[in-house]
């Protein structure tokens, strides 16, 4: 249930185009052919009593509420399951229909506990409210007969509770577990009065259940309830707001009692996730109030001494007078910015603006450099733009459905709901990964294609489906004669038809059988909607960039570009990341991604800002972090970005952080960066901020304050105080005003305000005079750099090769229950299910080397070694070992290497030679030994 | 850095090679950065790429 009551029209909406008119109540109505009595009931003004039927659930006629009369029809058929017919006249009101209503409650309550004054769901009880509908007066059948007010409660789970004594047994939460979250973990076990709620015979806790709280916003009573509720009580006031974990970016509903807050329920009109949510949005909101924040600026002038407490004005200053220094001394290329891919865009935008025009130099950068860049450069190669093309809905008109180096189901939990509702309505599905995700099997879901390749050999895969399309006579020729540059094409089919690109050259380099690469080709070339996913696993790699462009041709080639259902479909990681990109937060591009060196563009910014800007690409974090061990980079501002924990090769970034005479950070907690920081600036988390995301399909969203900033400041404030300080005033009356000097300035953004997005709840850029309410769909009519541009996408082994010293690949990933470096989720009940990052080995490369499930091994790179508890998987196959890096004591970074991307240096994060050995000593022994070690020798 | 772009020009033409190096020098790489390459490949021409020092050519000019 929800505060927030947003009309129920008791069943979906259908979507054909034939149109139906009944009469109900005497008021003649016209829907769509297929729409239930119920609906149309609703539709034209009449609320029919329901409790088994919500209109996010297809109908199931169980709770005999909704009866109603229809002429010539025998008996009182259930309206959420008869569906309307020309010329029906329906009657919702009649003595006969409001006497089976009130028997029917009469048994419901009959077994039901009356403690509705002390029940957390009092004033917010669909029962209570059909009780109440229906004229329940008396219950005949008294209280002294068999019942089940002494069910158990099931609290295992940290966020919500089951009371099984309240179920009424509408089984809502079962079929929302299946339809909509799609894991299935619960049913309905036993017959008749035995019938009852089961998370599979366990525990929630120990059952498949996610989290995700479908089944909690579906229940019409208090059985499945949140705890905070219980705790707090009903929320009294709303505020819509948007998701600060993944890039899928789903709008909630923020529900508070004053100003705290009770609960966030996702947001049925939410363009990304209609209604849906994970584990981490509904409830891991905690860490915004968590006693590690820190609310007070800190300063200190070594790293090797204690933080002191600060006014703002005594840390900006301090901080703006340090950098003014260093400039003076090393020159004005010796600083640098990196913005985060977590704040708004509006922070983001005056980070960048703050770094070009105050700091004078164009080093600034973004945490894409180590996740999604390749997609920026490969798309807009091949495209003109660098972004993805499709929209989420998108994936319900695929056909065939081919995921490449992603784990939608764990790093983009609510996005996957939607996309293994098509596989169970009959897509296809072809799953590229060195794992055995979860997509490969679960429930009622098998992929075609399970491609298990080596890692790093996706080009040579992706170019094996190119070369069966292109020889086998699959390409759609008049797609690429009308939007694609013919002469690229020519090169392209040439080099794609060489025999080395073949599926049985490429079976030896990359362990995937040919006939399997021949079989996916030709299915993703059928379609006829055919639509590539990719995440990290295609762009971590030292040919990140290539892989992207090698999946454009394919998608180009196949003529699956531009409309519903098909498209290139990057599952970008973090709720801003797309924004951070769009803003300018690259050390070559301005914002809307122009290069510095335009000179047009750069007297726009020009004009607008006051400022001379330079001309000449600055350096990535990268360049930063070698430069700083050369003496040459001497000063960091951190917004909201963890890269001593995040980045790879984490001696070299400790290393370089360290040679800086001044690291300023501006985040929520003192992270693993802060230990090499002089100055802390306090930042708020997105209950605290005002101003917009945009998340991996383009969808820019509004994210509004919650709650007070309980520092006092706006990060966008405290950018526009530091500008400011260092002699280039800043300021702004509002956020919506930075949105609007965007706006301004960058084509794609031009028709974006606060003020539209307030209106129609979201827009996907371009959102200009073209398309003043958004561009779901790109590249419809043309690419944006007019033909598609096919690229040569030779295969180039990685350096990182498996020796005899280093004979396993070490990949790694994401899990459900935590996110990226776990700044937030450790800071939450989220532990529970994950507490520890776990290195995943299969059985024989365990057995060789005397591993056992839950042993401490050394994970050892040539780079550095780190120790993780092991977990024998049959995920991975023997060679390849996977762990996720959520935890800082793990030190999944410790062993990446310093491997990257050739055109954008996003680090080879997927491919790392090690080799596992059991050890004795945990990390905290390790610890302790070397400190030990070092006390001996002092 | 450089070396890896070339090898990632595999299959290209020499001129398309070309063009790719250097306008991802262009695009990408700080004036400092070139320079200091430049410096490095004065002193190491064998170690270079070909198609890197064609690249560098083209960009001074």
């Amino acid at each position: 249930m929800t505060l927030l009551h947003e009309p129920d029209y008791g069943t979906p909406a259908a979507l054909s185009l034939a149109r139906v008119e009944v009469v109900v109540d005497g008021v003649p109505v016209t829907v769509p052919a297929g729409t239930s009595v119920m609906r149309a009931a609703a539709e034209a003004g009449f609320d029919v009593p329901k409790l088994c039927a919500t209109d996010s659930l297809q109908p199931f006629g169980s709770c005999r509420l909704c009866v109603v009369e229809i002429d010539g029809k025998k008996g009182t058929p259930a309206s959420c399951t008869t569906p309307c017919e020309p010329g029906m006249v329906v009657r919702t009101q009649t003595p006969r229909v409001t006497e089976l209503r009130r028997n029917v409650m009469e048994l419901y309550i009959s077994d039901h506990p009356l403690d509705c004054l002390t029940c957390p769901a009092n004033g917010d009880c669909e029962l209570q409210d059909m009780a109440g509908v229906v004229g329940l007066r008396e219950v005949r059948y008294g209280y002294d007969g068999a019942n089940h007010l002494d069910a158990p409660t099931d609290d295992s789970n940290p966020y919500f509770s089951f009371d099984e004594s309240k179920c009424i047994a509408c089984s809502r939460c079962v079929r929302a577990c299946d339809e909509i979250q799609g894991t299935f973990a619960l049913t309905i076990v036993g017959r008749g009065f035995d019938s009852k709620v089961s998370p599979g015979g366990t525990s929630f806790m120990d059952s498949e259940c996610v989290s995700c709280g479908a089944c909690v916003q579906a229940c019409p009573t208090a059985t499945l309830e949140e705890k905070s509720v219980i705790d707090l009580g009903i929320p009294t006031r709303t505020v819509l707001t948007t998701c600060a974990y993944c890039g899928v970016g789903c709008s909630f509903k923020a529900e508070l009692r004053g100003d705290e807050l009770v609960r966030m329920v996702p947001a049925k009109d939410g363009g990304a996730n209609e209604g849906h949510s994970c584990v981490k949005g509904r409830f891991a909101w905690g860490y915004a109030t968590h006693p590690d924040r820190v609310l007070t600026p800190l300063i200190r002038d070594a790293i090797t001494e204690p933080w002191r407490e600060a006014s703002w004005e005594e840390a900006i200053g301090h901080a703006a007078t340090r950098i003014r220094d260093i400039q003076t001394r090393y020159g004005v290329d010796s600083v640098g910015g990196i913005t985060s891919s977590r704040c708004t865009n509006e922070e983001v935008f005056v980070v960048q603006k703050m770094v070009r025009a105050a700091f004078g130099t164009n080093n600034v950068d973004t945490c894409a450099r180590v996740c999604h860049s390749p997609t920026g450069y490969g798309l807009k190669q091949t495209f003109g733009a660098s972004a993805g093309t499709q929209d989420f809905k998108s994936v319900e008109s695929a056909d065939v459905i081919l995921v490449i180096g992603a784990n939608p189901t764990d790093a983009h939990p609510v996005f996957a709901s939607r996309m293994k509702r098509r596989l169970r309505d009959g897509a296809r599905l072809i799953i590229v990964d060195p794992r055995r995700i979860d997509l490969v099997r679960s429930a009622h879901i098998t992929a075609d294609h399970h491609l298990q390749l080596q890692p790093g050999t996706n080009v040579a895969v992706v170019n094996a489906l190119g070369h069966v399309i292109a020889t086998e006579g699959l390409i759609d020729r008049d797609f690429v004669a009308q939007r694609c540059d013919l002469a690229s094409f020519a090169a392209w089919e040439a080099f794609i038809s060489l025999p080395e690109n073949s599926p049985e050259a490429v079976e030896a380099v990359s362990g995937v059988p040919a006939e399997e690469l021949r079989a996916a080709a030709r299915l993703y070339a059928a379609g006829p909607n055919s639509a590539v996913y990719y995440g990290l696993g295609v762009t971590e790699h030292s040919q990140g960039s290539t892989m992207v462009m090698a999946m454009a041709n394919i998608a180009m080639a196949t003529g699956n570009i531009g409309r519903d259902g098909v498209g290139i479909n990057p599952l970008r990681g973090q709720n801003n990341v797309q924004g951070s990109c769009d803003m300018g937060s690259f050390p070559h591009e301005l914002p809307g991604y122009r290069h510095v060196s335009d000179d047009a563009v750069r007297e726009q910014f020009e004009v607008l800002w006051g400022a001379d800007l330079r001309g000449d690409p600055g350096m990535r974090i990268p360049n930063m972090l070698d430069a700083a061990l050369t003496g040459q980079f001497r000063a960091l501002f951190v917004q909201g970005e963890d890269i001593a924990q995040s980045d790879p090769n984490t001696q070299h970034v400790q290393r370089a952080l360290e040679a800086m005479d001044l690291v300023i950070v501006q985040d929520l907690f003192l992270n693993e960066t802060a230990r090499y920081a002089h100055v802390f600036l306090p930042g708020t988390s997105f209950l605290e901020k005002d101003g917009t995301f945009t998340n991996a399909e383009r969808r820019i969203n509004r994210v509004r304050p919650v709650m007070a900033a309980k520092t006092g400041k706006q990060e966008w404030e405290i950018i526009c105080d530091l500008s400011t300080a260092l002699g280039y005033p800043m300021a702004y009356d509002s956020s919506s005003e930075i949105m609007d000097e965007v706006a301004a300035l960058t084509p794609t953004f031009a028709g974006v305000s606060f003020a539209l997005l307030d209106e129609v709840g979201s827009v996907q850029w371009p959102c200009n005079a073209e398309h003043p309410l958004g561009t779901p769909i790109m590249h419809v009519d043309g690419f944006v750099r007019g033909k598609g541009a096919f690229q040569i996408t030779a295969f180039v082994p990685t350096d990182e090769r498996s020796t005899r010293r280093y004979p396993l690949l070490l990949t790694t990933g994401r899990i459900l229950s935590q996110y990226n470096v776990g700044a937030q989720t450790r800071r939450t009940a989220n532990v529970a299910w994950h507490d520890e990052d776990l290195l995943d080995i299969h059985e024989s490369d365990a057995e060789a080397r005397g591993i056992t499930d839950g042993g401490w091994v050394t994970i050892a790179s040539r780079v550095g070694t780190t120790v993780m508890r092991a977990q024998i998987s049959d995920r991975v196959p023997p060679g390849v070992v996977y762990t996720t890096f959520h935890f800082p004591g793990s030190g999944a970074n410790v062993i990446t290497t310093e491997y990257s991307d050739w055109a954008t240096n996003c680090p080879e994060y997927k491919v790392t030679a090690v080799e596992i050995t059991p050890t004795l000593r945990g990390p905290d022994a390790l610890l302790a030994s070397a400190e030990a070690d070092a006390g001996a020798l002092a | 850095m450089a070396g890896q772009i070339a090898a990632n020009c595999a299959g290209l033409t020499e001129e398309q090679a070309v063009t790719r190096i250097s306008g991802h020098l262009h695009s990408f790489w700080t004036p400092v950065m070139i320079a200091e390459f430049g410096e490095f490949v004065r002193a190491y021409p064998d170690d270079v790429d070909p198609l890197v020092l064609c690249a560098l050519a083209r960009l001074d000019a």
